[in-house]
């Protein structure tokens, strides 16, 4: 319930009250107009009771959704493409939770950047430099299999 | 849902178009002349293609989850004269921003990035 008291649902709850009686009355005020003989107001007549319907539509909809909702729907569906986009990669669905680490990061860069990414990878070094240094066989074997996924991205890339 | 947006786009165009004409009746009234069945014509038909407008509006800010400043700016957009363009302009741009930012943003929390890949290295790539 404490949902529809929001700063955000008052202020709609208000512009609708403000609304509803302000179109009912220019409804009467056209339809007074269309029966003292103006054919134009049958046309709005008509129509402010639509912009009523559609202003309390429009009040139904802003109220059931939240700008955090919507962030969220957008979070789950780029989700969705990215486990798509690997699985298809390598040829078969790919659940979320078994995406290599690191999967995420190509979705916000360039493609050329994950090239770049899969040709610096120097298995001797176990990385670049300093900082794989101390890195485990489970780290080492899930960085190499982050770079195959790279690699086969742009592969895919280059095929296109 | 770029249906969505086309059909938005093409009703965009047609309001905004009927509303000019619209614009250029009333300013023959404000000059004295008073053509009576332009009138009658013009202003009903942008009036009930507003509603359409107003309908293809909705159903691609419901779908795209527009806050209450944006579907503001688009009603508003339908009957202020020359508007409609520049706003329908501006929604492409930013729905198609939107799109391909949601399209490869991460999930929520993606706390092992991977190595970091150097930047100026991804430059020299075509």
């Amino acid at each position: 319930m404490a949902r529809y008291f929001t700063r955000r649902c008052l202020w709609m709850h208000a512009t609708l009250i403000v609304l509803l009686p302000a179109f009912a009355w220019l409804t009467w005020w056209q339809l007074s107009r269309a029966l003292a003989g103006n054919t134009l107001s049958w046309a709005y007549t008509f129509e402010w009771p639509l912009f009523a319907i559609y202003a309390v539509y429009l009040w139904w909809q802003l109220i059931h959704s939240s700008p955090d909702a919507r962030a969220e729907a957008g979070r789950t569906a780029s989700a969705e493409a990215q486990s798509k986009a690997f699985g298809k990669a390598r040829g078969a669905p790919v659940a979320a939770e078994d995406l290599p680490p690191g999967w995420a990061l190509t979705g916000g860069r360039e493609r050329s950047v994950a090239v770049a990414a899969a040709s610096a990878f120097d298995p001797k070094k176990g990385g670049r430099g300093e900082r794989y240094k101390e890195q485990t066989p489970e780290e080492a074997a899930a960085l190499e299999r982050y770079n195959r996924y790279l690699a086969s991205l742009a592969e895919a890339d280059r095929k296109k | 849902m770029t249906g969505a947006l086309t059909r938005y786009r093409v009703m965009a165009f047609i309001v905004g178009t009927a509303l000019l004409a619209l614009t250029v009746v009333v300013i023959f009234q404000l000059l004295g002349f008073h053509p009576k069945t332009a009138e009658a014509i013009v202003a009903p038909i942008h009036g009930y293609l507003y509603l359409i407008y107003l309908i293809t509006a909705a159903d691609l800010g419901v779908r795209a989850r527009w806050g209450i400043v944006r579907f503001l700016t688009v009603i508003c957009a339908g009957f202020v004269p020359g508007l409609a363009f520049y706003i329908e302009h501006r929604i492409t741009r930013q729905m198609r921003a939107e799109w391909s930012a949601e399209a490869h943003a991460g999930p929520k929390g993606n706390a092992e990035p991977g190595p970091a890949p150097e930047p100026s290295a991804g430059e020299t790539n075509p």
